[in-house]
């Protein structure tokens, strides 16, 4: 079975975040998943696009967004969000439910919470000042269909 | 009279008594969320209300950036001991809202006739 990979590249403008987790949608349909299934993964693609415009590129709205998604096989699709931001130097703390570099600008801090409570796994690399890759993993039920 | 057919803007307001009531749309997230929150001051100054309900009755999709905006301004009434009811979410937008425990200090009313119940009940006490 082929990976079907689809590359999308876009800049870190705030308005392309639908644009990106439709996109995510769309490819999505292939697997024919449940509207809940759906709704999981567009938003934890938008909380992986939001995280790289706001913090690995600083709200600048310039720099590159690089999404790649691929089929893992027949139920289990792949997506990563890459940029080339300043990256993280503890991914942990910034992992934790609650913790926000930016409390200030009412940003709750729950960004990888929902990524990681809303796909089956999820993975981070990061180094500062290189960028930042999210890896996305869903397990979308197509055996039974229910 | 609430607009029909396709929802535009992202919010809209009505005034019941000293109540401000927000009703949002369409998806928020990040790119939304500043704007939504300056419209909510300027309304909230402009005609003086006291209370805010939230309805997110047509919002089709949420993401974590709506948190913040709950919770910001819950904080921002609170100070001045208003209230903050949010009422009308979807299941999406219920569990983004829940797994921040945004339910544990704001109350909500499952649609806009309980929270404007919930709001006078306060006010009698």
């Amino acid at each position: 079975m082929s990976s079907n990979i689809v590359t999308i590249e876009m800049e870190a403008l705030s308005e392309n975040q639908s644009l990106a987790r439709g996109m995510v949608a769309n490819y999505m349909a292939l697997f024919d998943p449940t509207v809940d299934e759906l709704v999981e993964v567009k938003t934890a693609v938008s909380e992986a696009v939001s995280n790289s415009i706001i913090h690995g590129y600083k709200n600048k709205q310039e720099g590159k967004i690089k999404i790649e998604i691929s089929t893992l096989n027949k139920s289990t699709v792949s997506i990563k969000i890459i940029d080339l931001g300043c990256g993280m130097d503890n991914i942990k703390k910034a992992m934790e439910p609650m913790f926000s570099t930016m409390k200030d600008d009412e940003l709750s801090g729950m960004g990888f919470t929902v990524m990681e409570s809303f796909m089956d796994k999820m993975h981070v690399e990061s180094e500062v000042d290189k960028g930042t890759v999210v890896t996305l993993i869903k397990k979308i039920d197509n055996d039974y269909g229910f | 009279m609430e607009p029909e057919g396709v929802f535009f803007m992202k919010a809209y307001f009505e005034i019941v008594d000293n109540v401000l009531v927000v009703k949002l749309g369409g998806e928020i997230d990040h790119s939304v969320v500043g704007q939504i929150r300056e419209d909510i001051e300027k309304t909230a100054e402009e005609y003086l209300t006291r209370h805010i309900i939230m309805d997110f009755g047509k919002v089709e999709f949420m993401d974590s950036a709506g948190i913040g905006m709950v919770l910001g301004r819950y904080n921002k009434l609170k100070d001045k001991e208003q209230k903050l009811v949010v009422c009308n979410c979807n299941d999406c937008v219920k569990r983004i809202l829940f797994m921040a425990g945004v339910f544990t200090i704001v109350q909500y009313g499952d649609n806009l006739m309980c929270a404007l119940d919930l709001l006078s009940e306060e006010d009698e006490l």
